[in-house]
């Protein structure tokens, strides 16, 4: 080395001051758990992509909602039951109503019900299921009404609600929220159960730390990746479960075009005029598939293990 | 008498990738190992002890791979075992590992003696009945009462000492050539450890089994050691029979680690420590890799990797320190204190 | 363990019942026009309350709840009042509980089959295609609906395979399809399962050790991993066989199974309300029976569980 040639073997073999600073230069690697979600998420090419095109989905479907030539519920009486055309791009029902704008009216149904549903859910099941999860003392309590609710069939709910509520959007989206806080509360209870004595929360009572500070310090963090992977299946789920509604004529009102009410529509007629059926379906399963992939490939980007 | 070692790692490196970087825990390690001898590999936690053993079974996790080196036993090279198959015919029945925790490393739902037994039944091939009563001649071997019952327990039901003698049972059911032990009384109380320590020595005596101890405790290495191995950063700094390390450390590394123990102190003084922390893998690393916390560094330190210098013909360190051109030097205080401690 | 599973048995008896007042009062919100039809609008008052009082609906409700559940005690489940009128509620039930059951029970036993073989396949094969495969159907069966699915494969796979798109209890051909429908959740869910659970499990210190003893792969996968799969599973069994009593709304109304699945819904939408309450009764029974089994098998194929260590609701 031509460094050395430089030095004298004198000098070279001479002691060294001892640098304090030197001896920590230690050996570290630069970790910061987001933005390696982020990286790891985004490695997922597939996932990534149907990420976008859900989103492009979803802002088309409310563009063309609110473009759409013909009215949804328009009867154009010598138009009926028409393939996909040149006017009528999804073609026409029974009826003769734009197969085009309902099936993209329906979308925007279905998403603003998923939307408002899951959101609510997930508020008040995540702060339910901390409670009842940390709080050893509500767990009986907890456990009884989870078990009663859970045992009443959502089509009472539905049925007392349209009573009250009159069938409508507001209607299906409260009965919905109502069984389905129970599951993400549920969830959030069983998280909250395996770290509650973990060793760092058995130091922060320790400490003293207060009710509200350990849930917001200490336990939402963890959730957090669970909560959203939960939420992000969710969506899909509440999809389906309006679909199922709405086929069997609960729910929302009858006039109102959701991807349900097309399906079930569609669905006698399925066998001449496949075109009814394909367009809802496809454009609901694109959008449940795209959550669920994206949900799962965040999951599996949060946990830590992956980020190798 | 020049005895031909039954293990022989050459110019060992491993290299992992993690998050996209690579990263290498093991720089060129060599290590022999002679028959029937116990063999302490000791240093700091993240100095590579474990990767380096595994290797030798082939347990790197799947993000670490040997790049580099030979393992030479019984006359096959084993650092280019590519396949499951051919590392199959060497773990547990050549080379068999004890682990640290034995709270974890039992199948908490299969009952221990059948444990013991899968690997009777697989690697010697007897089975039924037989194996059976060889796995519980194993067990009362390591010292559980009232074997033929707790053959039939879960592991829940054993304490940790108890737990560790199963798993040591298990490693040495099979009669290995060699027997890695990674710090297996870590986890365990003081007056288990001597217990585990007297086990697995007599095991050896009576089965003629190698043992490397893989260990931070210099105590466990001056109860059982024979030849002790100083790894830092991913190398091996110094080499030597038991009393050649303890009484005459020649590495600027094992003088610290020597002074830092407890039983040097004197009271009223501060204990003595490594200033500083490991150097960081990811980087190559310029020269002698304990440089930076070396109180005793030549300037060439910095430059150039030592290569090893003898001391005698067993006991070699790679350190300037011992090259012909190095100026005189004084060995630190404590070692000069431990060197008489020892002798009384 | 004897008092525990009394213990037990209090319990769910007083959730059950807690379960029937509450949709026993929730029933007798229900707007009175839907006790009618369409007639409602021609009816006199007097009409109104002759019929009203006929159904017991004019006494105060509370006396009505302890009418109800002094006739149950009795064994008197009384009849249906809108869907079969006069019919008693048992015979209503028995005539499509077995059905329904013997088609879940079915569906269930293939899921379990199919989905655990899919779930171990793909967990020896992980990162290869035929893991791509099975997460891409755990995927669709996931979030599509399954109306959707279900529909197609009624209206595709029949055509396909030629085979009928209604039930018939006469012939064995027709009830492939809907076995088909609705084995296809319950695969993606066991097979979900049993990966994740693999797939985890491989990564625990005790395989580790498995590894060093030289346990091939393949022994390892089997004898340790998935037979402790069965352990946590084994949990939800008595329920999703136990279940399968109420029916599928969706498979049963497709291909005309005239099961369980509808009943419920139909009964509560005509307000038929002693059937409604019957039907409650009989599912939140078996379900939370199904849950107390669970817990009980837990306790016995777990070693590590006991009576103690049991607590609170998964």
């Amino acid at each position: 080395m031509e460094e050395n040639k430089k030095l004298t073997d004198q000098e070279l073999f001479s002691f060294v001051e001892f640098d304090h600073d030197q001896a920590e230069r230690t050996g570290y690697s630069e970790y910061s758990y987001w933005r390696s979600v982020l990286r790891t998420f985004s490695k997922n090419k597939f996932a990534m992509a149907l990420v976008i095109i859900m989103l492009c989905l979803i802002v088309f479907a409310f563009f063309a909602n609110s473009t759409a030539r013909f009215p949804i519920d328009e009867i154009h009486r010598t138009d009926k039951l028409l393939s996909p055309d040149a006017t009528y791009w999804f073609g026409t029902d029974t009826l003769g109503r734009d197969m085009w704008a309902r099936s993209w009216y329906g979308t925007t149904i279905s998403l603003k019900v998923a939307g408002v549903v899951t959101f609510v859910c997930v508020i008040v099941g995540v702060i339910v299921g901390c409670i009842w999860g940390y709080v050893r003392a509500t767990d009986r309590f907890f456990t009884e009404l989870y078990n009663i609710v859970a045992n009443i069939p959502e089509t009472i709910y539905l049925i007392l609600l349209t009573y009250i509520m009159e069938k409508g959007f507001w209607t299906i989206v409260l009965a919905m929220c109502l069984t389905g806080w129970l599951a993400m509360a549920r969830n959030v209870r069983n998280l909250v159960f395996m770290i509650r004595d973990r060793e760092y929360n058995l130091a922060s009572r320790c400490l003293g730390t207060p009710l509200p500070r350990m849930i917001s310090k200490n336990l939402i963090p963890y959730l957090v990746s669970v909560v959203i992977l939960r939420m992000a299946l969710m969506i899909p789920n509440v999809i389906s479960q309006e679909v199922t509604l709405s086929y069997l004529g609960l729910g929302l009102p009858a006039t109102t075009p959701s991807l349900g009410k097309l399906l079930s529509e569609g669905r006698t007629k399925f066998q001449d005029f496949p075109y009814l059926l394909v367009f809802p379906s496809l454009i609901v399963s694109i959008i449940t598939v795209s959550f669920y992939l994206a949900g799962n490939a965040f999951s599996d980007a949060s946990d830590p293990k992956n980020h190798v | 008498m020049e005895r031909q070692p039954i293990l022989s790692a050459k110019d060992i490196e491993i290299t992992f990738s993690m998050r996209g970087k690579y990263l290498k825990p093991i720089r060129k390690c060599s290590l022999d190992l002679y028959e029937g001898e116990t063999l302490a590999i000791v240093g700091e936690s993240g100095s590579g002890k474990s990767v380096f053993t595994k290797s030798f079974i082939g347990m790197l996790d799947n993000n670490g791979s040997i790049t580099g080196g030979s393992i030479m036993f019984e006359g096959v090279d084993i650092a280019k075992y590519t396949k499951e198959s051919d590392w199959l015919k060497i773990r547990g029945k050549k080379i068999a590992m004890v682990f640290q925790d034995p709270m974890t490393s039992l199948n908490p739902l299969k009952i221990i003696g059948e444990q013991i037994r899968e690997v009777i039944e697989l690697h010697q091939g007897i089975k039924g009945e037989e194996s059976k009563q060889m796995a519980i001649e194993m067990l009362e071997k390591v010292g559980i009462t009232d074997a033929a019952n707790r053959y039939n327990q879960y592991p829940h039901q054993f304490s940790g000492g108890m737990r560790q003698r199963v798993v040591i049972a298990i490693a040495a059911a099979c009669f290995p050539k060699i027997l890695i032990c990674d710090e297996p009384t870590t986890a365990l109380d003081v007056t288990i450890q001597a217990q585990i320590l007297d086990l697995i020595r007599n095991l050896q005596k009576e089965m003629g089994m190698t043992v490397i101890y893989i260990t931070h405790d210099l105590g466990v290495v001056a109860n059982v050691a024979d030849r002790v191995a100083v790894m830092y950063a991913g190398e091996i700094v110094e080499v030597g029979n038991a009393e050649e390390i303890f009484y005459d450390a020649r590495h600027p590394y094992t003088w610290a680690l020597l002074s830092s123990l407890p039983q040097l102190g004197v009271k009223g003084e501060p204990l003595s420590t490594i200033e500083g922390t490991p150097p960081n893998l990811y980087q190559e690393i310029k020269g002698d890799a304990f440089a930076p916390r070396n109180t005793h560094a030549l300037r060439i330190d910095f430059i150039e990797n030592p290569p090893y210098f003898e001391v005698t013909p067993t006991h070699k360190a790679k350190t300037w320190l011992l090259d012909p051109r190095a100026p005189k030097y004084e060995a630190p205080h404590a070692i000069q204190k431990l060197r008489d401690k020892m002798k009384k | 363990m004897l008092k525990y599973t009394v213990k037990r048995l209090l319990q769910s008896l007083v959730t059950v019942l807690i379960i029937v007042i509450a949709v026993f009062l929730l029933m007798r919100l229900m707007p009175l026009e839907g006790y009618f039809g369409d007639e409602f609008q021609k009816l006199t008052p007097e009409m109104i309350n002759r019929k009203l009082d006929s159904l017991g609906l004019l006494d105060p409700p509370l006396v009505q709840l302890f009418n109800f559940l002094g006739n149950i005690v009795r064994g008197n489940l009384g009849v249906s009042t809108r869907l079969q009128i006069d019919v008693p509620v048992t015979t209503i039930m028995m005539q499509k509980m077995p059905v329904s059951a013997a088609f879940g029970i079915c569906s269930t036993l293939l899921s379990l089959v199919f989905g655990i073989a899919m779930g171990v396949t793909q967990a020896r094969n992980k990162g290869k295609f035929a893991d791509s495969l099975g997460t891409a159907y755990i995927i669709f069966i996931n979030s599509v609906p399954p109306l959707v699915y279900y529909f197609f494969i009624q209206v595709f796979v029949s055509k396909w395979f030629n085979l009928p798109m209604r039930y018939s209890l006469e012939n064995p051909v027709s009830w492939i399809l809907p076995l088909v429908s609705l084995s296809l959740g319950g695969i993606a869910g066991y097979a979900l399962w049993i990966r994740r659970y693999m797939v985890d499990e491989l990564n625990k210190d005790y395989i580790k050790l498995a590894r060093a003893k030289g346990l091939p792969y393949k022994n390892i996968m089997y004898k340790h991993v998935l037979r402790n799969a069965f352990v946590p599973m084994a949990q939800y069994l008595p329920v999703s066989f136990l279940m399968t009593i109420g029916g599928s709304l969706l498979v049963e109304e497709l291909y005309a199974i005239p099961g369980m699945g509808n009943l419920l819904v139909q009964a509560t939408t005509k307000q038929d309300n002693n059937l409604v309450q019957i039907l409650i009764l009989v599912y939140s029974t078996v379900g939370i029976l199904g849950v107390f089994l669970g817990d009980v098998l837990m306790i016995l194929i777990d070693p590590r569980i006991t009576l103690d260590t049991k607590g609170g609701s998964r």
